[in-house]
């Protein structure tokens, strides 16, 4: 650790990404599939909530819209794609590498049930945007009681 | 018989569990992790504190020029500012946040907003006037043309009769 020349905001940061990794996890459970060896990298996300519904955004830069894969069953969704190769795989001419190639797959549990028919999803400059409607709200019942 | 011994033992190993990882992470992505300040124009929680992002890059050598790559999904290609100085070139631009529904609450916000630059220096000189960038899928790619010096200089052979 002594090596480690980290600035004390960065470790505050990730302390607060911790707490807050397990206070999420009590909304969104994080499958255990997230965070298999399978997925070599995860996208961030924002997951924001309205009086229409929910609204997942997640960045995946550098892959085609067309190739990644969202789904929503059983309340669980799931965002997963791939980010390829480079044409050249050869690691000549390569001066700096950070950026992760490979699998990615990101799954939440949605908290109440949504509306599985009703999720569209947009996708502008390596941004993905997921919009989950509610299940429209059913309205309170009245049952009459019946009298003798 | 979980005396306390044990659990220190145990909390001494997970912490130098995490420490290592975070070591590891460290080193693959020092250099990629860049402070998001707040810009002028953050009302919404999230544009509203520092927060920390990683602007992964990704730089390739060629006979005459360098490729750049670097990932900054959420922007558009006018929120760049690109500037080389010396062997040195520096990326910076704003994320904006933007949302047409903004009476909600977040749950959960790991995406940072606000402003950025992150400096990468160079192996040899470029020509600044040359260099061009693009930017698609969220990525933006800069090349950046050696300048006639830097250039490998081929060297003809004269053979004599």
């Amino acid at each position: 650790m002594n090596q480690l020349i980290t600035p004390f905001h960065a470790l505050n940061d990730l302390h607060r990404e911790l707490n807050r990794a397990f206070d999420d996890r009590l909304l969104y459970r994080s499958e255990p599939a997230s965070h298999d060896s399978g997925s070599d990298w995860v996208p961030q996300v924002d997951i924001s909530e309205d009086q229409a519904g929910y609204t997942v955004v997640a960045d995946v830069p550098g892959i085609d819209p067309a190739d990644v894969e969202i789904t929503l069953h059983n309340n669980v969704l799931t965002i997963r794609g791939e980010r390829g190769e480079d044409q050249e795989t050869e690691d000549k001419g390569i001066r700096r590498r950070e950026r992760v190639r490979g699998s990615f797959m990101r799954r939440f549990t949605m908290p109440e049930s949504v509306d599985e028919t009703g999720v569209t999803a947009t996708a502008a400059n390596g941004v993905l945007k997921i919009t989950i409607p509610r299940v429209s709200a059913s309205k309170p019942l009245s049952i009459s009681v019946a009298g003798e | 018989m979980a005396s306390w011994d044990h659990i220190a033992h145990n909390v001494r190993d997970t912490l130098d569990h995490v420490a290592e990882g975070w070591q590891e992470l460290w080193q693959k992505a020092r250099h990629a992790i860049t402070p998001f300040t707040p810009s002028g124009d953050s009302s919404t929680l999230p544009a509203k504190r520092t927060s920390w992002g990683v602007l992964s890059a990704e730089m390739k050598e060629t006979e005459n020029a360098l490729q750049l790559s670097i990932e900054a999904p959420g922007m558009e290609s006018g929120d760049f500012n690109v500037r080389v100085e010396g062997q040195v070139v520096y990326v910076s631009g704003t994320k904006s946040y933007s949302s047409q529904r903004d009476e909600g609450h977040f749950h959960i916000t790991e995406r940072a907003y606000g402003s950025f630059q992150r400096a990468i220096a160079l192996p040899c000189d470029v020509d600044d006037a040359k260099s061009e960038a693009s930017y698609k899928h969220g990525v933006l790619e800069i090349s950046l043309p050696k300048t006639r010096a830097a250039q490998p200089r081929r060297i003809a052979v004269t053979v004599d009769q």
